[in-house]
């Protein structure tokens, strides 16, 4: 039982922070980054 | 027995296709240019280099970098609860049936060569160094070690990852003569680490999941809350140890059925004489028997 | 068997819908403009708001260097107290060097890079992305950096990464080039 209600409360932690994160606009910075290549960061260099 | 072996080949099917849905942008393999568009705003599930020229979405542990790395570094809430959320809901299955490289290291293992096993005592503590990469290396050396400019520096991606190297940094230097120009002893350092890797994985079973992998650290705090979970009908188990002989991550699931070393691959459920292991999602009522599932 | 084959083609079909975005181009030079008579030609603002034209820009130097990066790129930032050194040894020269922020599209983001250029110590011009910059200039990986003869031809080779000794080798390359 106690089990279940942890599932559940981590489940909804994460939507929410999920949520939250979009809503900040964090997505656009996973996109920044994600969508061109900085070279010695991938270990080119 | 033959339900066993259709159980391998679904799931390296699902592991096959998923690699091909996830880096569907061909033309970047033709084109020598990576994907730009809007989908890269997602993270896939698993470790995937957004340097790979077929890539479409996100690496999580590169995206989760990408927030540390910032000039003003913001605490990952969107990738870290996409992350946590996938990780509530099913735990390392996404490492067992979802990754590229996780396939990539088993279909090695596959040669036939004399495997290594690796002594207990090594074996577990090894297993722990993926949390301290997942702590430090991802999490707090990009925090903490900013340059006169606050800017940071996405570590585990510059210094370690192999995957980023074998998806993003061959084919790259292959198919472009500015990055192969650009290549130099970092780069050397890193093709190091992956030759090291995938010769490694042919003597041993996915040893970047087991010791090095911060994706399936990661995921693994989630293993014993999961929604879909292992469990053992005690009653039913009469313990023979067939599903620890199959377990090629060491993992005894009569015993541990949700061990954060396990991937969820399921063979031991398919190899149980008395079908004493299932997979079951949280909610699901279970009926009658007692039920072990920690 | 069917099945299987269904899901394949129905991944293929996506894989080539997935393609839209980038024109293909030779694979040698993926990530740089052409190195082979391609002339630069647009107008925009620097900066510090001024007006600049290609025209006016590339012919006030023998060679100018262009230095594309970006605000988050952080070995682009680092490599910029020495692109200012270089730029100032090799005014003498006739040669110039110009950068482009090539993230710089709105407010917040060109501030950034001012402040940035600022606390490096580099003071040379920095262009802002204008209408077809992508077209003209593709560039993918961060820092790139090309060379403009006085015609606002690209000439030599792109150089991909933070490396000013490769840079100046470039520079030299060139000047003797002119020089004939």
């Amino acid at each position: 039982m106690k089990r279940e209600y942890l599932t559940y409360a981590v489940a909804f932690l994460a939507l929410a922070s999920c949520i939250f994160g979009a809503v900040r606009g964090e997505s656009a910075d996973v996109l920044q980054k994600a969508a061109a290549l900085c070279l010695e960061c991938c270990g080119i260099g | 027995m033959a339900d066993f072996r259709t159980h391998r080949r679904k799931r390296k099917a699902v592991q096959g296709l998923w690699a091909l849905l996830t880096n569907a942008h061909l033309s970047g393999f033709v084109t020598g240019r990576i994907y730009s568009g809007p989908l890269k705003r997602f993270c896939v599930p698993v470790m995937n280099c957004y340097a790979c020229p077929g890539a479409l979405g996100a690496c999580p542990i590169g995206a989760l970098q990408a927030m540390v790395t910032g000039r003003r570094p913001r605490f990952a809430f969107y990738v870290l609860g996409w992350l946590a959320l996938l990780g509530v809901l099913v735990g390392r299955f996404i490492c067992g049936w979802l990754c590229l490289f996780g396939l990539i290291q088993e279909l090695l293992y596959k040669i036939p060569t004399p495997k290594l096993t690796v002594p207990r005592a090594l074996d577990k503590r090894l297993r722990y160094l993926k949390y301290g990469i997942l702590l430090v290396v991802v999490i707090l050396l990009p925090t903490i070690l900013r340059d006169e400019f606050g800017l940071s520096v996405p570590y585990f991606c510059k210094w370690i990852c192999p995957v980023g190297m074998l998806e993003g940094g061959v084919p790259l230097a292959l198919l472009d003569r500015g990055i192969r120009e650009a290549a130099h002893a970092l780069y050397a350092w890193k093709l190091a680490i992956l030759i090291l890797v995938l010769l490694l994985s042919v003597f041993i079973h996915r040893p970047f999941c087991k010791y090095v992998c911060p994706l399936g650290a990661f995921y693994a705090l989630f293993q014993k809350i999961s929604v879909l979970h292992v469990e053992v009908d005690k009653d039913a188990c009469v313990e023979c140890g067939a599903c620890a002989r199959t377990c090629k991550m060491q993992v005894n699931p009569a015993k541990t059925p949700n061990s954060t070393e396990c991937i969820r691959c399921g063979e031991c459920i398919h190899v149980c004489p008395k079908n004493a292991l299932k997979f079951r999602f949280t909610g699901k009522e279970a009926s009658g028997a007692e039920r072990r599932t920690t | 068997m069917k099945k299987t084959l269904l899901i394949v083609l129905l991944c293929l079909l996506l894989a080539v819908s997935a393609c839209g975005k980038t024109e293909i181009r030779p694979t040698e030079d993926a990530s740089a403009p052409e190195a082979a008579a391609q002339t630069l030609s647009f107008e925009t603002t620097d900066l510090n708001g001024n007006a600049v034209s290609s025209e006016e820009l590339f012919s006030a130097h023998k060679i100018t260097m262009v230095n594309v990066m970006t605000t988050w790129c952080t070995y682009c930032i680092q490599e910029l107290p020495e692109l200012q050194k270089l730029g100032e040894t090799y005014a003498e020269k006739d040669c110039g060097v110009v950068g482009i922020l090539y993230d710089g599209t709105d407010d917040a983001l060109i501030e950034t890079g001012r402040s940035l250029m600022e606390q490096a110590g580099a003071s040379y011009t920095v262009l802002l992305p204008w209408e077809g910059v992508e077209t003209q200039i593709p560039v993918q990986a961060f820092p790139t950096t090309f060379f403009v003869s006085s015609d606002g031809e690209i000439v030599g080779e792109t150089i991909l990464g933070a490396e000013p000794a490769r840079y100046v080798t470039q520079l030299d390359a060139l000047l003797a080039q002119t020089a004939e």
